[in-house]
């Protein structure tokens, strides 16, 4: 327990931005501790723009690791003087985000990095060197330059030193020069000095040279060479660029109290991650005796091929061929279409279920999935799973593939050795040779093949944003920037591609000769034995079959990491703990009464909203105020369930908000927000869903919300979300949804309006205000002239309500927060009437 | 396209010399075999031969890889400019997990077409040479089979291609279902009624199921069904030369014909597969390209002012009871600063369409003393429009250069800090080089929408027309982003609802 282990534990992000928790698995496994990646995820925050670097090290020192987030030189990373491995380093990816990876160990000129988004991989130090991203920072300039004189710059910059060809004595003089030096200055033109002469190909005594002439002239380095450099306007700070990582050079001697620990990362010790192994056993339990049959008919099939063979033999030999022999041929034949044609159908069959099962169940499961689980996820990663799914049903092919291979690989030198026992050895080794060359060529080949994936998903994704984008490109005329763009990526990409085919083609070429050595081998120690030139010519056949077999092999393993991938992505909604929601009968006809209490929601660790106690009577119609981000929506969001408070007690009718309630007040809730979600269904299906299937839609609610027009001019789907309507009409239709419902015991209109013109404004607040006589109302805008017109208004600023009162009486306190909003208002529409600008009015009645 | 079609000759003249040197290979050893002269020279001579086809195996692989990246980055090229000339409706029509599903199309595209097309003139190539084998052997009646063969490899193959494409467009259809589920899960919790969230989804995934069915037997008629039928042909073919007496080196020679001919049957079967593949993703593609491909116009010089004219300009959609812009006479001279305010419907952004030309009036006459394209910029509402992935530097000078020079990068910043997004610069670790969009740096609203404003100045347009641009700003932040707008524009008009 707690010494690092050689390999580091692979441990694959199921979701784009989710490489901050996974590379911190990785690393806390490599000591072991073993932590759950899905916990981790949400104890570090992680969310759509992925996990701060801050939270990882936090959550990494917390869990018993010597953790520490450093900046060094790019360089220094690979140097074991530098002490920086093993580390969580920030790396750079082609669409230009960061991603992190854990550095493992270093094996000569190779460094074992474990990526979160592929598993381990082998890099050659210098690529990932390219690969890492170079970060600017200013820091200050005592603290540097302590730095600079410790032995985190000089063990590496003597080692530099040692490896340009300097003689050990030039090479301390040169450091304690430069140490002697007053200030971090020197010290860093010495860095930025090595790191030239190293670029420039410089050895030895030129090398020394050419040093002490840059550190004389600091103004010949290039830029880029320097790690540090004085910071433009403030002499008491440093500017450093390099690489930022978390590294953990062992486990703090103290190891964590899992007491003490907050709740998630008591989890994260707790909890384990689901394998694929064992979810997939549980899915395919009912399709076992299939999988069973595949398996031996796979058996039966590789051995009917080889009987084939056999029986050629016997029909290819000088002298009468026997009848039986015909007969038995074509039989063969036809079993062998049979079997083959019943196990693909199988193995399709297994793939089907497979596939059906698990998209019933993510459908069934989908509700029940935690809100945060589906909002901290970027919806490309989890539409792209829900396009991605039918590549399950491959897994079974695969191991129709893997048996019937497998078989053959055992067989077929078994086979051999029968025919002529002499030539078991060769044929073993070609088997052998061609696999092993196969397996040690594979890091290499894995490696670029993640590389060229990236690249692939780089692009991929350009050019999707490029279709959502196409209105504002178009607008901006800036298509052909973007196919300049793209044709730059398209470059990468292109080498990319290049690399692996290079390496597949080098791998098959060394396979292919080191088997095609043994097979001539083989050929010409047996051609001695083998007297029947059938039997020989037999022996021949199968012998250049067997370097193929390691070939395939490779091809196999190589899949494997893509198809992990895609079973971890599919299965993590099943492993995510969902909440069971009964739904207790409740009465009472009249709106809800809400009371919160010594509140606080916090949100990425920042406290976002912070009530000390508010009441809302049962039937009242309150308006929220403030500007955009004060936490009034966070307000609404409490009611809806969107967020739990971290602390305090929220109320409705007396009763704890729990999951029973929530389900049966979002059951008589009416919400209108611009969030809401319109289908890409028939304007009606949009107006009536969450009611009776079937419902049709009153004239005067289409009346009632300006409706009429647009429902007689459409009758096909609204688009995905709505996308067909414009942004005023969409609002509409969802008020109308919300005017629909029935049992309304809660409104809440958060930005109802949003996108309408303030005439149309106030005249469907009038009524909307009367849609729900007996329901408690919350209208939330950062319109604040609209809540004049209400009893009671709550002002929202910094997350806290700051005034709760009558806004008429508001209003006229000349130093109240609310006389502010409007008079800020007031004069922004002030602006817009000013004449210099020119009014043009469109439309009146509509 | 010359280039792709002489890569694509030298790779079958490659393949061509690989299958024949493998199959000489054989006829050297066999003949030596069968004569009982097989000594040591004879198997260095087969494995010469063997070798120099695995030279011919490398040249092949070569070739085919720089056919797979010419063709890969060909065709992805053409589908952006296919993308970028996509009429706007239809992409509203279709939000990010539609696109997306047509996007994961296109990522195995190219290794399925080319591919399949390379194995299959690859498998081409061997049934020729096997067949020619074959017939030597096994006589006049071996082409008669295989040209009927292939007639029903081709029915097999368009069989399938029919049943996946049925699958491949229920597929996208479940997967568009499925992320429309998931982005609009919360509407889902609130709105939904618990007894009906599973409704019609049983029923759309057994059809999916028996359309996935239907397309599995077709796979395995193609792919089990042609070559293994022929293994049994070819076999019988055999069984009838060896019972009408064949000498032993006929009958060898026929026997391992028969196997390669299986294995080029087998090959050509997998190919056509991948064809078949290959087509049925491409037309998911089809509606997302236009049938024209042209290189979009250089930009030429935008004039410094401009003036606007409409004459009775109106627009109506076809098929609609009501016009979007009911007639309306118009002028707006250089340095006019114009509020266009009305209700929701009234046409305000149709008229902001029609001005900058992406809409045609239908009635009316518009006159622009310059007809430069670019010259009236019409910036699309926060809903339509969109932060790409990418550096915030990128985002905002989408309008006027990338990859920039320092004077575009510093004008940037400058025009950024000018609106009020100083802060945000601040605060973010990489500044302006910092990546947004959807997984990048998140930004509120506010933020979001004084990106755009900053995108429409750093263009730089003639005229500027502000679509419900300030809607998410607070008081204070317009009025910064309004001062700063009205300091860098000619003509300026504000669309306000």
């Amino acid at each position: 327990m707690g010494a690092r282990r050689f390999l580091a534990p692979e441990v694959v992000q199921t979701s784009g931005m989710d490489c901050g928790p996974a590379a911190l698995a990785c690393l806390l496994g490599g000591y072991g501790v073993r932590a759950s990646y899905a916990r981790l995820r949400d104890a570090c925050q992680t969310d759509v723009d992925g996990t701060s670097i801050d939270a990882v090290q936090d959550a990494a020192a917390l869990l018993g690791l010597d953790a520490e987030q450093v900046m060094m030189p790019v360089d220094h990373l690979a140097l074991p003087e530098a002490g920086a491995l093993p580390a969580i380093v920030v790396t750079r990816q082609p669409s230009g985000l960061t991603h992190f990876v854990v550095a493992w160990r270093r094996h000569g000129g190779v460094l074992q990095v474990m990526d979160p988004a592929a598993g381990r991989t082998w890099v050659p130090v210098r690529r990932f060197l390219g690969d890492v991203h170079v970060h600017e920072f200013a820091v200050g300039a005592e603290a540097f330059e302590a730095w600079a004189r410790s032995d985190a710059l000089r063990r590496p910059l003597l080692r530099q030193l040692d490896r340009l060809g300097v003689p050990a004595s030039s090479a301390e003089a040169l450091v304690a020069a430069a140490g002697d030096a007053p200030g971090w200055h020197a010290l860093a033109a010495l860095d930025a000095a090595v790191r030239q002469a190293g670029a420039g190909g410089f050895r030895r005594h030129a090398a020394a040279g050419e040093i002490a002439r840059l550190v004389a002239e600091p103004g010949a380095v290039d830029q880029r060479h320097w790690f540090a450099r004085r910071t433009p306007g403030d002499p008491g700070a440093v500017t450093i660029r390099g690489a930022v990582l978390v590294r953990a050079p062992g486990r703090t001697a103290q190891p964590p109290a899992p007491d003490e620990l907050p709740a998630d990362l008591r989890a994260a010790l707790t909890q384990r991650d689901p394998g694929p192994g064992r979810f997939l056993r549980d899915w395919l339990r009912g399709s076992g005796h299939r999988l069973a049959a595949i398996g031996v008919g796979a058996v039966a099939a590789t051995a009917g091929v080889l009987a084939e063979a056999v029986l050629m033999r016997t029909l290819i030999s000088p002298g009468p061929a026997p009848g039986w022999t015909l007969a038995a041929l074509l039989a063969l034949a036809t079993i062998l279409l049979i079997l083959d044609g019943a196990l693909l159908a199988a193995a399709a069959g297994v793939g089907r279920r497979l596939e059906t099962a698990l998209r019933a169940g993510l459908l069934r499961r989908l509700p029940d999935l935690p809100d945060r689980y589906l909002n901290s996820r970027p919806l490309s990663d989890l539409a792209e799973r829900a396009h991605r799914l039918h590549r399950l049903r491959e897994l079974p092919l695969l191991a129709l593939d893997t048996a019937r291979l497998g078989t053959l690989l055992v067989l077929l030198p078994v086979v051999i050795a029968v025919i002529d026992p002499g030539s078991a050895l060769p044929a073993s080794i070609a088997v052998l040779a061609s696999a092993a060359a196969g397996l040690v060529l594979l890091p290499a080949q894995a490696e670029r093949d993640l590389r060229r994936r990236t690249h692939v998903g780089a692009v991929a994704r350009f050019y999707l944003d490029a279709l959502i984008g196409v209105v504002p490109i178009r607008a901006h005329r800036a298509g052909r920037l973007i196919e300049g763009e793209h044709g730059r990526m398209l470059g990468a990409w292109a080498s990319a591609v290049r690399a692996v085919h290079r390496t597949a083609l080098t791998a098959e070429l060394v396979q292919a000769g080191a088997g095609l050595a043994c097979t001539a081998w083989l050929l010409t120690a047996a051609h001695d034995r083998v007297s029947d030139p059938a039997m020989f010519l037999l022996l021949a056949y199968w012998a250049v079959g067997l370097p193929a077999l390691g070939q395939q092999l490779g091809a196999l393993v190589r899949r494997y990491p893509s198809y992990r991938g895609a079973v971890l992505r599919a299965i993590e909604p099943f492993a995510t703990p969902v909440e069971h929601t009964p739904t207790p009968a409740r009465h009472g006809g009249t709106g809800v009464a809400v009371h919160l209490s010594g509140v606080e929601v916090v949100s990425g660790g920042q406290p976002v909203l912070s009530v000390a106690g508010l009441s809302i009577p049962a039937g009242s119609q309150v308006a929220v105020v403030g500007r955009s981000g004060s936490g009034k929506s966070t307000l609404a969001g409490l009611l809806l369930g969107w967020h739990r408070p971290a602390r305090g007690r929220v109320l409705v009718d007396g009763a704890p908000l729990d999951a029973g309630n929530l389900a049966w007040l979002r059951r008589h809730t009416a919400w209108v927000d611009p969030t809401v979600t319109l289908w890409n269904r028939s304007l009606a299906d949009n107006l009536t869903y969450g009611g009776a299937p079937g419902a049709g839609v009153p004239e005067e609610v289409l009346d009632d919300t300006y409706l009429t027009e647009v429902a007689a001019g459409r009758s096909g789907p609204l688009g995905e979300r709505g996308g067909l309507l414009s942004g005023g009409e969409a609002q509409r239709v969802r008020l109308a949804r919300a005017r629909l419902r029935s049992g309304v015991r809660l409104a809440v209109l958060d930005e109802p309006f949003r996108g309408l013109g303030r005439d149309q404004r106030r005249d469907l607040l009038r009524r909307a205000r009367r849609w729900w006589p007996a329901a408690t109302l919350l209208y939330v805008t950062h319109d604040v002239a609209d809540a004049l017109d209400f009893d009671r208004v709550l002002v929202v600023a910094d997350g806290r309500i700051v005034e709760d009162d009558n806004p008429e009486a508001l209003a006229g306190k000349p130093d109240s927060y609310l006389r502010g909003l409007l008079d800020a208002e007031q004069a922004v529409a002030d602006r817009f009437r000013d004449p210099s600008w020119r009014r043009i009015t469109l439309g009146g009645t509509r | 396209m010359t280039r792709l079609v002489a890569l694509l000759a030298a790779v079958l003249v490659a393949h061509a010399g690989q299958y024949g040197l493998f199959l000489y290979s054989w006829i050297i050893l066999g003949g030596a075999t069968f004569a009982g002269e097989l000594t040591g020279t004879v198997i260095a001579a087969w494995a010469v031969t063997m070798a120099a086809g695995l030279g011919c195996r490398a040249v092949t692989s070569h070739l085919q890889s720089a056919l797979a990246v010419i063709a890969g980055a060909r065709l992805r090229r053409r589908l952006l400019r296919g993308a970028l000339g996509l009429d706007p409706a239809a992409v509203r029509r279709e939000g990010t997990g539609h696109l997306l599903g047509r996007v994961l199309e296109t990522e195995s595209l190219e290794d399925l077409a080319t591919g399949g097309a390379l194995r299959g003139l690859a498998a081409a190539v061997e049934l020729v040479l096997a067949a020619v084998l074959l017939t030597t052997a096994l006589g006049p009646a071996v082409p008669v089979l295989l040209t009927g063969w292939l007639v029903a490899a081709a029915v097999a193959t368009a069989r399938y291609t029919r049943r996946r494409m049925a699958w491949t467009t229920a597929r996208l259809a479940l997967g568009n279902d499925l992320a429309e589920k998931i982005a609009g899960h919360r509407t889902r919790a609130v709105q939904q009624d618990p007894e009906h969230r599973h409704d019609g989804e049983r029923a759309a995934l057994d059809a999916y199921t028996s359309l996935a069915a239907s397309m599995d037997r077709g796979l395995t008629v193609l792919t089990v069904l042609i070559p293994r039928g022929w293994a049994l042909t070819g076999t019988a073919l055999l069984a009838a030369s060896v019972a009408a007496g064949a000498a032993a080196p006929a009958r060898a020679a026929g026997a391992l014909a028969v196997m390669f001919t299986y294995g080029a049957m087998a090959h050509l079967s997998t190919g056509l597969a991948g064809l078949a593949d290959a087509r049925c993703a491409w037309a998911q593609l089809g509606p997302l390209l236009p049938v024209t491909t042209n290189e979009p116009p250089a930009d030429a010089a935008v004039p410094e002012t401009v003036t606007i004219k409409a004459n009775g300009v109106g627009f109506h959609y076809p098929g609609r009871a009501h016009a979007a812009l009911p007639p309306i006479d118009l002028r707006i001279d250089a340095g006019d600063r114009l509020v266009l305010e009305g209700p929701s419907g009234s046409g305000k952004s149709t008229l902001a369409a029609l001005l900058a030309g992406t809409l045609e009036p239908t009635t009316g006459r518009l006159h622009l003393t310059s007809t430069t394209p670019g010259t009236v910029l019409a910036v699309p509402q926060a809903d339509h429009n969109h932060l790409l992935l990418g550096p915030l530097a990128m985002n905002v000078l989408l309008g006027r250069a990338w990859p920039p020079e320092p004077a575009d990068l510093r004008s940037a910043e400058e025009v950024c800090r000018a609106i009020g997004l100083g802060d945000l610069l601040d605060r973010m670790p990489a500044g302006m080089a910092q990546i947004i969009g959807e997984t990048g740096w998140r930004l509120s609203e506010g933020e979001r929408s004084l990106v755009f404003l900053a995108r429409a100045l750093l263009q730089g347009a003639p005229v500027l027309i502000l679509d419900e641009t300030f809607g998410a700003l607070d008081p204070h932040t317009l009025d910064t982003a309004l001062n700063a707008a009205l300091d860098r524009t000619s003509t300026l008009v504000v669309v306000r609802h």
